[in-house]
């Protein structure tokens, strides 16, 4: 190991893969190279733990956690275990309460979690880095290195020291950084949604009691595309977040306390289980809303996670997408560099597969904000309720399997284009 | 079979229940507008479609949600005994 003369340890000249961040996705993607013996560094911005927003998962990650081993190191991390989710319409009244449950149940548990991020996310970092993977916390990943068309690697600076590190792949996890998305002009703004969310972690919130207290409860607003996440937490926190039409927050004056608290009261339930609640730390803000990418792969590169696309959190969909994208992108590596598979060939598959999973999760987000009750309508009825938990349970990576989607547009044409039908007022501006 | 009286009286009361609406039952005329008396939104009508479903069997065919149908308890006994007619002929 070569060190600089103050003693701290020299950043590497050269690696198989670089990854760039060191959330979910790049530990995860770091994880699954090291068990397969290849060289890879972790270049992480921060010294965890950090903050990070994106508490509650979906059912479909147990599987990869499992495959990386660290499946049994999370549970007995004392996460609030997450069995399910519950609606609660904008009137506070009526409220839909749904069992969503790992399937299969691997590694026998029956159950995912609501975790916080900053713990979470370094139990995954250091888990990749027990396995092989090298972590470089404190370093800033500015630019690319480009030869000839193909990135080769990156600039990459801590402190004082700048290096350029030389690499096979560069895989970028960088979040909604976008790092390589941005400096290769790849980023575009979602034409639909430009949300804005505004959180905070409270003690003493009415969880409620049996089963549903440990669900993830979303709970609309009268504003439009307006609703409230409310997950708990462990040691009595529970994480409330806002979120709305950026719009609406800039006319609204811009103070983020008066408006989170003016809309959190605008659902009667809400109001009701915060009442005596007491906001631990500050409020949060979360802008940088949804964007996609051009395409999530080229010679040398491939994005995952955030980094690759950010879609609307309504369905704790952020991590397993982390996850899964890891997952799909290092098989694609791994194919290429035992000689096995032709890079485009495996590249593109990859950015192929990942595309088709997320879709169907933009879909789904698309519809459900067209007109939330069709989603309630159809999960309470049991030929269909089998469908949506799956989606529910991020099980998103083969198309073929969602037919559900086709019958919800199918329903909005209806409503659109029937003479006087009384839920046309219902349907929100959003293009199908 | 239950009579014209007994349906809208059965609906009323599924329909109180399952929006757990803040009403007593004689409270809510049977020809009164679901929408500007009880300020069901249009969305909200999707569930009185699933209180029908479930109670009487029938399917209701997303198509016969129409203002014309869905204006009150009685618009929708009369909708709902169509439905049974029908599926019994």
């Amino acid at each position: 190991v070569r060190r600089a003369k103050g003693g701290h340890v020299l950043l590497p000249e050269e690696t198989t893969v670089a990854i760039v961040g060191g959330g979910p996705a790049g530990a995860i993607a770091g994880a699954y190279l090291a068990r397969a013996g290849i060289d890879n560094v972790i270049f992480e911005r921060e010294y965890f733990p950090r903050h990070h927003v994106g508490e509650s998962l979906v059912a479909a990650i147990n599987a990869v956690l499992h495959e990386i081993g660290v499946l049994e190191k999370i549970d007995r991390c004392g996460y609030v275990r997450k069995r399910g989710a519950a609606w609660v319409p904008k009137s506070g009244r009526g409220r839909f309460d749904l069992q969503v449950l790992p399937d299969p149940p691997v590694g026998g548990l029956d159950y995912t979690w609501h975790v916080d991020r900053a713990h979470f996310d370094q139990v995954l970092l250091e888990h990749a880095a027990s396995l092989g993977s090298r972590v470089e916390q404190g370093c800033v990943v500015t630019e690319p290195w480009i030869e000839e068309g193909r990135v080769v690697g990156a600039t990459v600076r801590r402190g004082d020291e700048a290096r350029r590190v030389r690499a096979r792949f560069v895989l970028d996890a960088s979040g909604r950084g976008t790092f390589l998305g941005s400096r290769l002009r790849l980023k575009q703004k979602d034409p639909l949604f430009d949300q804005f969310a505004i959180y905070g972690h409270f003690q003493g919130v009415d969880r409620g009691e049996g089963p549903a207290a440990d669900y993830i409860h979303i709970l609309f607003l009268p504003t439009e595309r307006g609703w409230v996440w409310r997950i708990p937490l462990r040691d009595g926190l529970t994480s409330v977040g806002v979120v709305t039409e950026r719009e609406d927050f800039r006319r609204d004056g811009r103070d983020p306390a008066a408006y989170f608290e003016r809309h959190a009261h605008s659902n009667p339930e809400l109001a009701r289980v915060l009442k005596g609640a007491q906001l631990v730390g500050k409020l949060r803000t979360e802008g940088d809303y949804s964007y996609s990418m051009a395409r999530l792969t080229g010679p040398g590169f491939l994005l995952v996670g955030d980094a690759a696309r950010f879609v609307d959190p309504i369905f704790s969909s952020g991590v397993s997408v982390a996850a899964y994208s890891a997952k799909f992108a290092t098989e694609a590596l791994l194919g290429v560099l035992s000689g096995a598979r032709e890079e485009s060939e495996a590249l593109a598959a990859y950015e192929a597969r990942l595309t088709a999973g997320i879709a169907i999760w933009y879909d789904f987000i698309k519809i459900y904000y067209k007109l939330q009750n069709l989603f309630t309508y159809y999960v309470r009825k049991p030929d269909y309720q089998q469908e949506l938990v799956r989606l529910l349970q991020g099980r998103v990576y083969d198309p073929s399997e969602i037919s559900i989607l086709d019958r919800l547009r199918e329903d909005i044409h209806t409503i659109e284009s029937t003479p006087g039908h009384a839920m046309q007022s219902a349907l929100t501006d959003i293009p199908m | 079979v239950s009579s014209a009286g007994t349906l809208e009286e059965e609906i009323r009361r599924l329909i109180i229940d399952r929006l757990e609406l803040d009403v007593a039952p004689a409270e809510l005329s049977l020809s009164g507008h679901l929408r500007d008396d009880l300020g069901l939104d249009s969305a909200a009508l999707l569930e009185v479609v699933a209180v029908l479903e479930e109670a009487f069997g029938v399917e209701v065919d997303l198509e016969d949600v129409t203002v014309e149908n869905f204006r009150s308890i009685r618009t929708l006994a009369h909708y709902v005994a169509a439905l049974r007619d029908a599926g019994e002929g």
